[in-house]
Parts: structure tokens; sequence; C-alpha cells
């Protein structure tokens, strides 16, 4: 059992709002950029991301602790990204004149959480591969899951997962080939 | 980009607004609850009670009543059509083919019908119609309108219909003799206008007697009327002055057998009960007794008034039709 689980059920349980602060001070950041990997860019993923704990808050669902923490909190963030992009399939641009902000932004986010800058390069050069590899890269490489728990949150079969996740890594060194990153060392 | 602690404060806020808004949901929903919840039980207790059968049964009560006076009233329509065609009938073959009066002929067949209580009787059409003579003839009387054509015998209808019957009875086991009389009674309350009931000046068609009819007899005596009363014995009264014959006092009365006192009787008083007079027949065989007893209005000596009603077993009637 983790710490976010901790708190959740302190605030769950015996409604101590902190608890609820720890786990958005926590796990924000991480499942922001989880579900920039899913909706394509960082600002729809903060407000995926907002309204993730928004319905941890209100709706307060059970965490039955099958699963840690994360992967429970990833698995309801990326069910409400998949609906909002089912929900808003036709109006996923951004306006070209908020591409240089976007990029920005996104890369503060990166800085914040991933902190090393050869990650930082990897993620980067990940997030020019299809959507479906990103996810299963962020899940195992940069939140440390196990193929298990990222076939869980991506709802596959781990095999399946692991057949995506080395079709992942063969894009992703192609791709960091390409830009000249030395993916031995990354 | 949010920071994290406006990402909190803007889940906080988001998070009151939410449950400021659902608490007035639940305020409303128990505002709409508190107001519909009456109505609902009310609803399923009148549908309880619908199901369970206490409103049905009324209506079933209500509905039996209803079909119960239609059907009399059906019966009773038909008893007015088939008597009236009857009377009419019964007139039309007295006074066209004999030339008889229509009374006699009906008389004629009252004598017979003393005999046996149902008989054939053939109509003009030549088909036979079973009767009853007595009481079939009183139902029709309870439910002929033409009944109050009749005049002083029928507007008296409170007084003398309910002591006629018995008149009757007691006319027979004083004079088993006579057939006439036996049947006179019911024959009295059922004959329509056309076929039994004389005028008042006694012009009736076999001179002012008829057998079918008794009419109502009074005397008026130190300002008061006296009626006949056959309800009371008048035996168990004792003559006491003599005051006169009966021609001498005010009344409705006639030398007549639809009559019960003539002018020639004698009137006394009696000594139990100053409301009761004594009527003391002159002729040598009273059909209704050699004492007739005259009640005035207060005297209520035991007189036991019967409803109307009784005298008119449903029976009867279906046996008329």
């Amino acid at each position: 059992m983790d710490n976010g689980a901790s708190s959740y059920r302190r605030f769950r349980d015996n409604g101590d709002i902190s608890g609820f602060d720890e786990i958005v001070m926590d796990y924000s950041d991480g499942l922001m950029l989880y579900l920039t990997s899913i909706v394509g860019n960082i600002w729809t993923a903060e407000e995926l991301t907002e309204e993730t704990f928004f319905l941890l808050g209100t709706k307060k669902p059970k965490f039955k602790e099958k699963c840690s923490f994360k992967t429970w909190l990833y698995t309801i963030g990326r069910n409400i990204a998949l609906n909002y992009l089912k929900k808003n399939a036709k109006h996923l641009t951004v306006p070209i004149e908020n591409a240089p902000e976007l990029i920005s932004d996104e890369a503060a986010v990166e800085d914040a959480y991933i902190k090393k800058e050869q990650q930082i390069a990897v993620h980067r050069a990940m997030r020019k591969l299809k959507p479906e590899y990103q996810q299963v890269l962020w899940l195992i490489y940069f939140e440390g899951l196990s193929n298990k728990e990222a076939a869980k949150v991506m709802k596959k079969s781990v095999r399946s997962t692991e057949s995506i996740l080395y079709q992942a890594k063969k894009s992703l060194r192609s791709q960091l080939e390409m830009e000249g990153i030395d993916y031995e060392k990354a | 980009m949010k920071k994290h602690e406006e990402m909190i404060m803007d889940l906080h806020r988001r998070m009151d607004e939410y449950e400021s808004e659902r608490r007035m949901k639940r305020a409303k929903m128990t505002k709409v609850a508190a107001s519909v919840t009456p109505v609902c039980a009310a609803a399923v207790v009148g549908v309880g009670l619908w199901k369970g059968g206490v409103l049905t049964s009324n209506h079933d009560q209500l509905i039996n009543s209803t079909v119960e006076s239609t059907a009399s009233d059906v019966i009773v329509s038909a008893d007015n059509d088939s008597s009236a065609d009857k009377h009419s009938a019964n007139t039309k073959n007295t006074a066209n083919k004999n030339d008889e009066p229509a009374t006699s002929a009906s008389t004629a067949e009252l004598q017979a019908a003393t005999s046996d209580a149902t008989i054939p009787r053939t109509t003009e059409n030549g088909e036979n119609v079973i009767e009853d003579s007595g009481a079939n003839n009183a139902s029709v009387e309870e439910n002929t309108p033409v009944a109050d054509d009749r005049g002083a015998l029928v507007s008296d209808n409170s007084t003398i219909t309910n002591t006629e019957p018995q008149r009757a009875t007691e006319a027979t086991a004083v004079q088993p003799e006579s057939p006439v009389q036996q049947t006179t009674p019911p024959v009295q309350q059922t004959e329509p206008a056309s076929q039994s009931v004389p005028d008042n000046s006694g012009n009736s068609s076999n001179g002012g007697s008829n057998m079918w009819c008794l009419f109502r007899c009074t005397i008026e005596w130190n300002g008061v009327t006296f009626n006949d009363n056959t309800e009371i014995d008048a035996s168990a009264y004792t003559q006491d002055k003599y005051i006169g014959k009966v021609s001498d006092f005010k009344g409705e009365y006639k030398d007549s057998i639809n009559y019960l006192i003539h002018p020639d009787d004698s009137v006394y008083t009696s000594k139990e009960n100053p409301y009761v007079l004594l009527i003391v027949k002159t002729e040598p065989f009273p059909l209704y007794g050699s004492v007739i007893a005259m009640t005035n209005p207060a005297f209520l000596d035991g007189v036991v008034y019967r409803p109307h009603t009784e005298d008119v077993p449903y029976e009867d009637i279906q046996v008329w039709n």
C-alpha cells in the first residue's frame, strides 16, 4: 500500500481534506503527462487531470486495493480522457497561435516531473510516436509500473501490452536515431 | 498552466459548489416529496379500498337497488298497461254486446271468481287470461293511476284502503252465504273508474248500488266528524244515549249496499269512550254487522294503521303478469 492509498482513505473515510490535497500534489503531474499521451496536448490533459481529482473529491469512489493506488488513479484518468475524446472527437484541434505556448507548458511540466535531462529528451522523442506507444512507454519506463499494471490501466491483456511495448521501443529507437540521440545512454 | 496550489483551490471551490447544489436539490426533493406523499397515500388508500371491495360493494348495492326499482317500475307499468287494456276491453264487451251495465257484467264475473281463485277469463279476442281475483286486483289498484279518478273513495285512500281488506274479512265471517261480499273489498281496490266507480250522487249504472266498492261513511256530531271504523270491535262498547237517526246528521251515508250506514240507522253514544258512536243497523240482515262503530280522529284506542304496502304482496304482481 502506497501513500496515495492512505491519503485517500483519510479523505474518504474521515473527511480529511489534507489527504485529498496530498494526492493532488503527488499525482497531478504524472497523471497530466500520461493523459497528454492520450489526448495529445497538455492543456486538455490538465483539465482532464483536474476532472479526475474532482471526481475523486465528490463521488469518492471506493478504492478496493486490488492494485496500486497509482494504477487505480491512472485508470480513472484514462477513462475520463477517453470519454472526453469520444465527446469531442471533432474539436480536438489546438489553435496554431497557442502551439509555442503549449510546447513551453509541456516542457515546464516535464522539467518539474522528470527532472533528468536525458529522460526529458527521450520523452520529447517519445511524444512523436503513436499514442498507444507513448502510453505504454510512459507507464512502464517513466511511472515504473509493471507490465501487468500497465496492461490493467490500458485495459489490455499483458501479452498484448508486451507486444505493444516491443513495438514502441523499436519505434522509439529509430526516433532517437533520427534525432541523433544516443539511446543506449538514455 | 496552473500550479499545484491553484489546482487544489479550484478543486475545493468546485467541490463546495457541487455540495451546495446537491443540498439544494435534496431540499427541493424533500419539499416535492412532502407535497406529493399525501396525495400518493390517498391514492393508495383509495385503490386499496376499491380493490378491497369496500367501494365496489356499495356500488353493487346501488346498482342492485336501481335494478330492483327499475324492474318494479317496469312491472308496475306493465300492470298499468295490461289492466287498462283489460278494463277497457271489459267495458267494451259489456256495453256494446249486451247493452247491459258494465258493472253487472263485472259482478257476474266476480261471482264466478269467488268459486275459484284463478279462472281463465275470455277477452274480446277470445284469449284466456288467468286472473287472481282478489290480490291481483289489489296490486293493480296500488299502482294504477286511474284510481285517482275515483273521487271520494280514493281521495281518502289513507284511511279507507287500509281498513277495507279486514272489512271484507269481517263481512265474510258474518255472512258467508254472500259470495259477492267475499270479493268486494279487493275489487273495490282494484277496479278502475270505467268499471266500478259510481259517482257520489248515486247515479250508478245499477241504481247507485255497486257491490265492488265500499265508500267511507261519516257523520258530524257536535262539530266533530266521525268516520266508520271496522278496526275496533263494536261489541266492546255499550250503547249509552240515543241521539237520533243517521239522517239527522250531516255526513256521507246513503241507503245503498256500498255504504256501511244508512239514513234509517240509529245513532248512540258509547259509555266507554266519548270518541265512539255506535250505529245500530235497522235492516233485518245487515251485511257488516248489526252495530257499526264510528270514531273521530281523536280516537286512538288500540288502532294500528298498517303500512299500505303490506296489502300488495310481490307475488301477486308476478302472477298478474
